[in-house]
């Protein structure tokens, strides 16, 4: 597991732990039943407040994607493939939407974009 | 309050050699002189200059603050103090009463333990008159009273003393009643003293 | 789960006075405490520890209300700017002397702390450096199962890589459940690498008591054209620096305005700003 802390982004530092933790479970790099660090651990690593790494644990607790055992510590908790493709999803719609807007700008035609989309689906095959 | 005490002693060990070579000076002068007024005299000076010095550190190193940051308590910091210097007076009067008794072995046992006994029952009267003033105002303020006090007693001890151990009338040992009333008078001031100082430092900031 | 609380606490001397005080400090967190020289910091720290009598209020540590009992500095590790530990004490003095103060010492512990921090066993406490000082003094604050750390300016006069070193012992005291450390320091750059929470004192008044994180979220230091200056509202304006060539200030995230150049301050630009910005 890995956190890459961005110091300047408006996002607060809590939130910025729970949503990469997020993606690594979804994304499948952090898998079930894997030990994560102890609060402490995380907050000494990253240079940061305990009430914080305690925050983001929590959340993710919330939220399902962690459970706490008790005296042992936390651990992945088991991963909803649906959840991890309406993320992927909602990630694809926001990039189209904003492929879109950069289009308009520059008055390129639908069909243009079309063919830039199967143009790139087909180097996947 | 045994961790405490040994706090007290570590001074005695960090100057002793001081305090060897001031006991034989002062034990060769009074072999020289034949005056055992010295000698008995040492027994208040030395424990008066052990103890005033331990003070003095104290209050250089900032003791009670520190000590209070341990489990220790104010009274208890104050009980220690009496309880080292009752027991340092009480120890150099036995220390000098051997040396006493190997240099002027003519003058009867009786009469150099009587003494011996008085010396140290004022210089326990001595630390409970000056110890509040320490307690309350510091050494450093409370040095000027120390210091007349501290001179005046040397000239009682050197003047009347040394003469009493020559003369033979005073052979006489008072009466056990007075010697025992002497003794609960000085326990009463003593601990009375004591019980003043703790009023004293607990109503004090030890800031650090 | 309080380690400390401090309630109403008020401690009036001629020329300052530390005005009614309300701090907790949760177990398993580190507390941070910010001030300039002379803000009350060493005050407050006095007066939790019972060196000086407060006019009011109360002080709770490890459930014990009211003045320090014997039993609960048993707890508590302690390690101020100047008041230590005789001149001629040597650490095998000190083993001896706390191994009779404290029920849980533990003198392996102490000597490793000693052999690790390099201090002589027989030598003297007047001979030690500043550096040296300070370690001895936490090496005992260390070994004895305390539960609670207070620090007053220990790192003060030490250098950046001593003070590292410190601060990573303190770290590793934490790492046990239900401790806690408050500390008092000028230096805010060791409190932003330890800390959990900090509370700012100006004046004998707490300005704010935060998580850190959260501090650092809620403020950004910004840079500003004049133009930009006058559409602000003062009151907006925490602190201002305000030179010939050069505009900066300290606001609060919300009233950033997208065209603004800002980035996160670190806790010192927040207290120098804040002091800047309360001296109006």
């Amino acid at each position: 597991m890995y956190i890459r802390l961005e110091n300047q982004s408006d996002v607060p530092i809590y939130v910025q732990i729970y949503e990469q933790i997020k993606q690594q479970i979804l994304a499948q790099v952090l898998h079930e039943g894997d030990a994560l660090p102890s609060i402490r651990q995380l907050a000494r690593d990253l240079r940061i407040s305990v009430i914080t790494t305690s925050r983001a644990y929590d959340e993710l607790e919330k939220d399902h994607y962690i459970l706490t055992v008790p005296k042992k510590g936390c651990y992945v908790a088991a991963v909803n493939t649906e959840l991890f493709k309406e993320e992927q999803l909602k990630q694809i719609e926001a990039l189209i939407e904003k492929a879109t807007f950069l289009a308009k700008r520059i008055n390129l035609s639908r069909t243009h974009l079309k063919e830039l989309i199967d143009l790139y689906l087909q180097e996947e095959n | 309050m045994i961790g405490l005490l040994y706090k007290e002693f570590l001074i005695i060990r960090s100057q002793s050699k001081i305090y060897l070579a001031l006991l034989v000076v002062y034990g060769l002068l009074g072999m020289y002189t034949r005056n055992s007024g010295f000698l008995v005299a040492m027994i208040a000076m030395y424990s008066l200059i052990i103890n005033l010095n331990i003070f003095s550190y104290d209050e250089k190193n900032k003791w009670m603050t520190y000590a209070l940051t341990l489990p220790a308590n104010r009274s208890e910091l104050v009980k220690i103090k009496y309880i080292f210097s009752s027991i340092l007076t009480v120890f150099m009067g036995i220390l000098i009463l051997f040396v006493q008794m190997f240099i002027s072995s003519s003058t009867p046992f009786a009469q150099q333990a009587l003494t011996i006994l008085v010396t140290v029952l004022i210089t326990l009267v001595l630390y409970a008159l000056l110890y509040p003033f320490i307690f309350e105002l510091g050494v450093e303020m409370a040095r000027i009273m120390m210091i007349i006090v501290f001179v005046l007693f040397m000239l009682f001890f050197i003047g009347t003393l040394s003469s009493m151990t020559l003369s033979m009338d005073l052979l006489q040992l008072p009466d056990p009643l007075i010697l025992i009333g002497a003794i609960l008078i000085t326990l009463c001031l003593y601990i009375g003293s004591m019980f003043l100082s703790i009023h004293i430092v607990s109503k004090k900031d030890y800031n650090a | 789960m309080n380690s400390i609380t401090v309630s109403n606490l008020t401690k009036r001397y001629p020329t300052f006075s530390l005005n009614n005080i309300n701090l907790d400090i949760e177990s398993g967190t580190v507390m941070g405490l910010i001030g300039e020289n002379g803000a009350g910091k060493s005050t407050l720290i006095n007066c939790i520890l019972g060196l000086c009598h407060p006019d009011e209020g109360l002080i709770d540590i490890l459930g014990d209300p009211g003045s320090l009992t014997l039993e609960t500095k048993q707890h508590l590790g302690i390690v101020l700017e100047s008041a230590m530990l005789p001149d001629y004490i040597t650490m095998n003095d000190t083993n001896i002397m706390m191994k009779h103060l404290y029920q849980h010492w533990h003198p392996q512990q102490f000597f490793d702390y000693c052999e690790r921090f390099e201090l002589p066993l027989k030598q003297a406490f007047s001979k030690f450096s500043r550096g040296m000082k300070m370690k001895a003094v936490l090496a005992v604050a260390l070994s004895h199962d305390a539960q609670i750390l207070i620090l007053d300016e220990a790192t003060s006069g030490l250098d950046p890589i001593v003070r590292d070193e410190l601060l990573d012992l303190l770290l590793d005291f934490m790492n046990t459940e239900n401790r806690a450390i408050l500390m008092s320091s000028h230096i805010t750059s060791d409190l932003e690498k330890v800390s959990d929470t900090i509370t700012y004192i100006h004046q004998g008044k707490i300005i704010f008591s935060a998580v850190k994180d959260d501090l650092i979220d809620h403020y950004r230091l910004v840079q500003l054209t004049p133009d930009q200056l006058e559409q602000i509202d003062p009151a907006q304006l925490i602190g201002l620096h305000h030179g010939e060539f050069n505009i900066a200030a300290l606001m609060e995230i919300e009233h950033i305005l997208p065209d603004y150049i800002s980035r996160k301050p670190t806790l010192e630009e927040i207290m120098l700003y804040m002091n800047r910005g309360l001296k109006q």
